[in-house]
Formats: C-alpha cells, sequence, structure tokens
C-alpha cells in the first residue's frame, strides 16, 4: 500500500489534491481554468501549475492510503489536465478539470482488490477509466457536473447505467469489475 | 452501401490513444462524435492505399501542431450495426457518407458515418464505447 505524507513529491502533490477534492466534495483545481489555444502545455507550465494546485490546497488535508497498482492510473489521469483546446484535432477541447476531478475521486473509492483501469481522455473534454481483460471489458465515463456513467460486459452480459460521482461506486459496477 | 462483411476504418493522428500493443483506448471515441458529429470513417474496399495516405496526411495537416497520421484501426461493419439497448433497438448507424473537397481537404468518396440510432443516455454511450474499443483491431501502421 501507498501512503501519503505530506512531502510534496509529484505523487503526494496529486494525491493530495485529490484528497481535498473528496474532502470538500468536488472543488475545482484553478489551474485549469485559462487554458491557452495549444495543444499541450510545456512541461515546466505544467509543473509550475501542479505547484499553484499544490498551494492552493485548503490544508490541511487528510490522509489517503490506495494501492501502488494505481498511482500510475492517477498519474496518467491527472496529466490529462494539461491538455487543452486542439489537443486532439481541429475542433476538440481541453479536458475538463471537473472530469478529471471525479475520475479521481472515482479512483479513490475504487475497492483495492479490483484490477487498476486505465486512463483515457476524448475530444469532447470527458474522461474514461477502461478495464479490459479478453472479451471481457467496462468503461466509466466522466462527465462535467459530477455526472458520470458506466457499461460493463462480463461473459456476453452487460450492466450499465449514470451516476452522480463522489456518491458510492454503483455496487452493479464493483461486482462486474471484481469478475473481469 | 456499407455492407455487413465489408471493413470500415478509423485513421489516427494522435499517439495518445493508442497503447503500447496497438490497441487503442476508449477515449478515442468521444460522447460528442457518436451522439451529434458521427464517428469518421473511411471504407477501405474504396480507396487505394495510396488515397487513403492522401486523405490521412490532409487532416493531419490540419491539425493545431500539423501531425503525421499513424495508422488505421479496421472493423466489420457488422459489429458497429450490432450495439443494441436492453429493449433491442439499435444504438448505431452506420452509412456511405462521402464528402466534398473543401478548403484543405480533397473529396473522400470513401468516406462514412458511425452515429446515433436514437436518443443516447450516458449509459448508452460507455456502452458504445466499451463496445467500439473491443471491435477495432490494432493500429496497421502507415508504411513510411
Amino acid at each position: 500500500m501507498f501512503q501519503m505524507n505530506r512531502t510534496l513529491s509529484p505523487t503526494t502533490v496529486t494525491l493530495a489534491w485529490l484528497t481535498t477534492v473528496m474532502t470538500a466534495g468536488g472543488t475545482t483545481p484553478p489551474a485549469g481554468a485559462n487554458r491557452a489555444p495549444e495543444e499541450q502545455l510545456a512541461p515546466k507550465e505544467a509543473l509550475r501549475r501542479n505547484d499553484q494546485t499544490a498551494n492552493s490546497l485548503a490544508q490541511p488535508w487528510t490522509e489517503k492510503v490506495f494501492p501502488v497498482a494505481f498511482v500510475e492510473a492517477y498519474r496518467k489521469m491527472f496529466s490529462f489536465r494539461a491538455l487543452a483546446v486542439g489537443w486532439d484535432g481541429h475542433g476538440s477541447k481541453a479536458i475538463l478539470d471537473d472530469s478529471v476531478n471525479a475520475a479521481l475521486a472515482f479512483l479513490a473509492m475504487l475497492p483495492s482488490d479490483l484490477p487498476p483501469p486505465e486512463a483515457s481522455a476524448a475530444s469532447d473534454g470527458t474522461v474514461d477509466w477502461y478495464w479490459r481483460n479478453g472479451l471481457n471489458a467496462a468503461t466509466v465515463t466522466f462527465y462535467k457536473d459530477r455526472k458520470a456513467a458506466y457499461f460493463a460486459l462480463i461473459d456476453n452480459s452487460g450492466v450499465k447505467n449514470g451516476f452522480k460521482s463522489f456518491d458510492e461506486i454503483p455496487a452493479p459496477l464493483i461486482e462486474s469489475l471484481r469478475q473481469l | 452501401m456499407i455492407g455487413p462483411e465489408e471493413v470500415v476504418a478509423r485513421i489516427l493522428f494522435n499517439p495518445q490513444h493508442i497503447k503500447a500493443d496497438g490497441t487503442v483506448r476508449s477515449g478515442l471515441f468521444s460522447p460528442t462524435d457518436i451522439r451529434e458529429k458521427g464517428v469518421s470513417l473511411v471504407r477501405l474496399e474504396h480507396l487505394t492505399p495510396e488515397a487513403l495516405m492522401a486523405q490521412a496526411n490532409a487532416v493531419a495537416a490540419k491539425y493545431h501542431k500539423p501531425r503525421t497520421a499513424e495508422g488505421v484501426i479496421e472493423c466489420e461493419a457488422k459489429k458497429v450495426r450490432a450495439i443494441f439497448d436492453t429493449q433491442g433497438e439499435r444504438l448505431l448507424c452506420l452509412y456511405d457518407d462521402p464528402t466534398k473537397a473543401m478548403k484543405d481537404l480533397p473529396a473522400n468518396q470513401a468516406h462514412a458515418t458511425a452515429i446515433a440510432a436514437v436518443e443516447l443516455t450516458d449509459a448508452d454511450i460507455s456502452q458504445i464505447k466499451t463496445l467500439l474499443t473491443l471491435a477495432f483491431g490494432p493500429l496497421r501502421r502507415f508504411a513510411c
């Protein structure tokens, strides 16, 4: 298991921010509000924004323990915040901070015995968690305004529904993910 | 008309959507495209490799930062059409949709579109994303 501490390593910054989001019930980090119409932020700029996010946290934050296996998923999802207008071709939108916040909060609620999901971003600003094992697969899509929806296909049988993120993860989804 | 056995392909431009094993991420299929704009595809049987490459290069050049087209992923038409809701209603339609030449793009007689056939819930969208991601094969890269 991975334990957060108050040293501001990049991982800790990410996790501390996430925990703050969860505690506050969905605060929007300030970093993504004014993205320039460029494809992707330079690494230095992305780092600066991360620092801003860390400094703007309403401390003290609560400590959160979660599986090491989920750290890479956290990092990938968090990195999508740097994808600005045009990142996926003409007409593509910046990734919504709301969507990323919701996806990270969802991951923090995911039981540790489940396989880690892969992070994915879409050209309309939404993000997904996706799992696949052979012909079994599941997708959870996060929209703005805390809206989310899932579909899981297990042994040719599907379950799906919409839900509000930051609430509990729907039980049928967890059950399906355990069968992946 | 696109027959059930016909292969349709999606041209990929952004490495962000491609995993190390060549399969694609679910984010390739955006909810807005599925609902409103349509998922842009090509009918491979109706394009020479050279015409496909020309089309791909023209679209790649329109990126904010011009890119190189990475390749295509392919799927049989019947798999796109085999996505149904719990009432047995088809969620996606796939149709022949040739495009005229535009400012920076050549005409594409082989263009096809997959788009919502009915009003979709967010959960329907997750279903479509999951099943399209499963249905399309791994990336076939363009020859350099």
